[in-house]
C-alpha cells in the first residue's frame, strides 16, 4: 500500500481549486474593474473614493492601482483584463471560445483574424492537456462542484434526492445551436453554455448592481444540479465538454491505472467520479477531464494521474467521425457564412426606476412615420398594492406628436383613440396639448394587451392618422405564477422520471470488451 | 452519487423533452411583437442593428472597459435574439466618447473608432440629439435661460452651438448621440433626447 499517491492526488485537488477560483475571481474582476476605472477616470484618488463608496473601497482601489502599476501605467494595464470565459482579454490577449467563432461564422459574418487565434487557443490546449478547461477553469463546474458538497449534505442528514443519468447529448446540443445560429443569424449558445449563463450572471450583478433576468437560468441549471442529477449537465448536455473531449481524444495528461487487479467489489473511484465514470475499468475515458478526484480515493493506489502518451492500439469506435463532423461544421461556419438575418424582438426596460421614482413610466414607445415622430408615455402605477387601488386598470398617457420637417412638435387639434384587435375602445379630443407639447389623458384598460393609440389631426389641409402599438402589461407587478409553476413542473417531472429509475433493479454493468 | 445502474432516461427521450423545451422558450419569447420595437442606443461604432445582433457574441468586455458606465446589458425580459447585447440608456448615464468599446469588441460589432476629439464628430454616429423646443426652459418666453446640455456636450461649438439666453442648437452633422446632453436635461421629460441611428426617420 503507497501513502504517496493520496497525499500527491489530494495536493493537486488544492491546486485545481485554486485555479478554479481564481478562474471565477477573473470574472469578477473584470467585471469590478469597470467601477476603478470610472473612479480612475473621474477622481483619480482613493481618498475620494473612500468617501464616496467607504473606506474599504477606497482601500481596494488604492491597492488594485499599486498592483497594476507594477506592470506599467495602471490603466493602461487594467484595459487588458476583460470579459469571461466567452471572449476574455487576459493580460491584453484576446482569448475566445470556439463556439463564438461558429457562431459569429453562421451569423455570416467573418470572425476577425484576432478572434480565430484566440479561439485557437482552447483548441490547442484541449488537444495537448484534454478537458483542463472544463475540470481547472470552468465557473460552472466549480459552481456545481459546490452544489455537489451542499448535496451530499442534504442526503447525510436524511433529505432523500434523486440521482438522475441522463444520457449524453451534448454533441447534439451543439449540433443544435449551430443549426439555430444558421437559421436565426445569431448565436444561441450564449444562452446555453453553463460557464456564460454564470459569466452573464456575475457580469450582470457587478455592472447593473442588480441581479438580471439570467440569473433565472442560473438558479434553474442550480437547482437541477442540486437536486435532481448532479453531475449530469457538465457530463451529458454541456456542448463545450463534447467539442473538448472529441478535440483531446490524443491528450498526453490521463488517468490511467497503473496496476492490475481492482477488487471487483470496489467502486470507490466510480463513486468520487463527478461524471460516473469508472477509472478502475484502466484506460482512459475520453470523457475524463483528468480532475483527479478519483487517484486520491483509491485504497490501493493504483490510480495515477499522469501525462503520458496515448496509446494506439485502441481507437475509439465512433470518435472520428464525431470529430471530423464537427470539425467540419466549425469550418463551414467560418468559410460558408449565411445571408439570413436575425429577428428581433424588444422592450426598452423603463428607465431610472429608483431615481425618476414618482414618475415611474412603465414604459415608453416611440415611432417614426415619415415626417412624424409620435410617442406615448405609460403610468399604471397604481400606488403599492394595485389589489387596494380603486382603479387597478387605469392607465394614464402622455402622448406626443413631432414634425421632423418642421422640427417642431405638433400643438394642434388631435383626436386620439384606443383600438383593441382593431376596435377603438376608447376615443377623445384636444384642441390643444394639455401641457406644453404633451397630451394627456386617462383610460381604465378592460386588460392586459397590445393596443394600438391612434392620432388624427389635419396638417396643412392633410389628414393624418397614426398608428402607435403599445404594451400594456396590467399584471407587471405581481408574481408570474405561470412561470413559477412552469419551472416546478419541469422539476416534478424531472424527480418522477428519477424515482422511477431509481426502482428499476440494478443490473450489474458488464465488462469492458 | 449518480448511479450508473439507474439509466432512467433515454437517449431519445432526453432529446425530445430538450427540443420541446427549447420549441417552448423560442415560443414564448417569439411570442413578443416585434410592432413594440423601442429604439435601442448602441455603443458607438456599432454597425446596422441586424448585423449587430448576430456578430456580437454577448462578451460584456465593451460593457467592462466603459469607464463611464455607460454600456449596460438586456435581460431576458428583452427576448432571446436581444438578451445580452450592450445598450446605452443616455438618460442614466451617457457615453464619454473615449472608443475604448470599439477597440476591444472581439468581433467588430462594434468597429474600432479613433478617440481623436477633431475627428470623432462627423465620423462617429450613434444617433443625433433631437431638441424639443417647447419644452425647453432656454426657449421659453420669457426665457428661462438653462444651458446644461451645451455644458454637457463634449464637442461644444461643433456638435451644439449655443445662441441667446443659451439656447442651444444641435448640428445634426457633428452630433455623435453620446446622450450626455439628455442626461444633463433638467426638464423632465427631457427637452433634449437621442434618436438612435435605426430609428431616425428621414428628416
Amino acid at each position: 500500500m503507497s501513502r504517496r499517491h493520496p497525499r500527491r492526488g489530494a495536493w493537486l485537488q488544492v491546486a485545481r481549486k485554486t485555479v478554479q477560483l481564481l478562474a471565477l475571481l477573473f470574472i469578477v474582476y473584470a467585471s469590478l474593474s469597470m467601477y476603478w476605472r470610472n473612479y480612475k477616470v473621474a477622481h483619480n484618488q482613493a481618498r475620494i473614493v473612500g468617501l464616496l463608496r467607504g473606506e474599504f473601497w477606497g482601500q481596494m482601489y488604492q491597492w488594485n492601482e499599486d498592483a497594476l502599476s507594477v506592470f506599467g501605467d495602471p490603466e493602461a494595464v487594467s484595459d487588458g483584463f476583460l470579459g469571461g470565459p466567452w471572449a476574455a482579454r487576459v493580460a491584453g490577449l484576446p482569448l475566445t471560445d470556439p463556439w463564438s467563432v461558429a457562431a459569429v461564422g453562421l451569423g455570416g459574418h467573418m470572425p476577425p483574424l484576432s478572434m480565430l487565434l484566440g479561439a485557437l487557443v482552447p483548441l490547442l490546449l484541449a488537444a495537448l492537456l484534454g478537458k483542463v478547461f472544463c475540470s481547472w477553469l470552468c465557473p460552472a463546474r466549480l459552481l456545481f462542484e459546490i452544489t455537489g458538497a451542499v448535496r451530499l449534505g442534504l442526503l447525510r442528514i436524511g433529505i432523500p434526492l434523486p440521482s438522475l443519468l441522463l444520457p449524453r447529448v451534448g454533441g447534439y446540443v451543439a449540433v443544435a445551436g449551430l443549426a439555430f445560429a444558421a437559421v436565426a443569424g445569431a448565436g444561441i449558445f450564449h444562452l446555453v453554455l453553463p460557464y456564460l449563463v454564470v459569466s452573464a450572471s456575475i457580469h450582470q450583478l457587478v455592472l447593473a448592481g442588480a441581479v438580471g433576468t439570467i440569473a433565472v437560468w442560473l438558479a434553474m441549471l442550480v437547482a437541477i444540479e442540486l437536486l435532481v442529477a448532479p453531475g449530469q449537465i457538465c457530463r451529458s448536455l454541456c456542448p463545450t465538454g463534447a467539442l473538448l473531449e472529441q478535440v483531446g481524444r490524443a491528450s498526453v495528461l490521463r488517468v490511467v491505472r497503473t496496476k492490475d487487479g481492482c477488487p471487483t467489489s470496489c467502486d470507490l473511484c466510480r463513486r468520487a467520479c463527478p461524471y460516473g465514470l469508472f477509472p478502475a475499468r484502466g484506460d482512459h475515458d475520453p470523457g475524463c477531464d483528468t480532475c483527479g478526484r478519483c487517484t486520491p480515493v483509491c485504497p490501493d493506489g493504483r490510480l495515477e494521474h499522469l501525462v503520458q502518451l496515448p496509446r494506439r492500439k485502441k481507437p475509439a469506435a465512433k470518435a472520428p467521425p464525431v470529430a471530423a463532423t464537427l470539425g467540419l461544421v466549425l469550418a463551414a461556419a467560418v468559410l460558408l457564412p449565411s445571408d439570413v438575418a436575425a429577428h428581433h424582438n424588444k422592450g426598452l426596460p423603463h428607465y431610472g426606476y429608483f431615481e425618476n421614482y414618482p414618475q415611474v413610466p412603465t414604459e415608453e414607445f416611440i415611432r417614426y412615420d415619415g415626417r412624424w415622430e409620435f410617442g406615448a408615455t405609460l403610468f399604471n402605477f397604481q400606488g403599492l398594492k394595485r389589489e387596494t387601488s380603486d382603479t387597478p386598470n387605469d392607465v394614464r398617457i402622455f402622448a406626443y406628436v413631432y414634425d421632423l420637417k418642421k422640427d417642431e412638435a405638433y400643438e394642434g387639434a388631435l383626436e386620439m383613440g384606443v383600438e383593441l384587435d382593431g376596435e377603438v375602445i376608447e376615443t377623445f379630443g384636444r384642441m390643444a396639448p394639455d401641457e406644453e407639447t404633451v397630451y394627456r389623458t386617462r383610460v381604465t384598460m378592460p386588460e392586459s394587451a397590445i393596443y394600438h393609440l391612434r392620432f388624427a389631426f389635419t396638417v396643412d389641409g392633410e389628414d393624418v392618422l397614426l398608428r402607435l402599438p403599445v404594451r400594456v402589461d396590467l399584471a407587471a407587478d405581481r408574481v408570474n405564477w405561470t412561470l413559477v409553476g412552469g419551472m416546478l413542473a419541469a422539476l416534478a417531472i424531472l424527480f418522477g422520471l428519477a424515482l422511477a429509475g431509481r426502482k428499476k433493479k440494478h443490473t450489474p454493468r458488464a465488462a469492458p470488451a | 452519487m449518480s448511479d450508473p445502474n439507474s439509466p432512467s432516461i433515454t437517449r431519445r427521450g432526453l432529446i425530445a423533452g430538450l427540443v420541446a423545451g427549447a420549441a417552448g422558450a423560442v415560443a414564448t419569447v417569439a411570442g413578443k411583437p416585434s410592432a413594440l420595437a423601442q429604439p435601442t442606443l448602441r455603443p458607438p461604432g456599432a454597425i446596422a442593428e441586424e448585423a449587430f445582433l448576430s456578430k456580437c457574441i454577448r462578451c460584456f468586455q465593451c460593457g467592462d472597459i466603459c469607464p463611464n458606465g455607460a454600456i449596460v446589458f438586456k435581460g431576458l425580459e428583452s427576448g432571446l435574439g436581444e438578451a445580452l447585447t450592450p445598450h446605452i440608456q443616455p438618460r442614466s448615464q451617457g457615453c464619454t466618447a473615449c472608443m475604448k468599446c470599439t477597440q476591444v469588441c472581439p468581433t467588430g460589432a462594434l468597429e474600432p473608432q479613433s478617440a481623436d476629439p477633431e475627428t470623432v464628430p462627423g465620423t462617429v454616429r450613434m444617433g443625433v440629439a433631437r431638441l424639443n423646443r417647447s419644452m425647453c426652459y432656454s426657449y421659453d418666453e420669457p426665457a428661462r435661460t438653462c444651458g446644461v446640455c451645451y455644458r454637457a456636450c463634449p464637442f461644444p461649438g461643433k456638435a451644439m452651438r449655443i445662441t441667446m439666453w443659451e439656447r442651444p442648437v444641435v448640428d445634426f452633422d457633428q452630433c455623435i448621440g453620446c446622450g450626455l446632453c439628455e442626461q444633463a436635461c433638467i426638464h423632465v421629460p427631457q427637452a433634449i433626447r437621442i434618436i438612435p441611428n435605426s430609428q431616425r426617420g428621414p428628416a
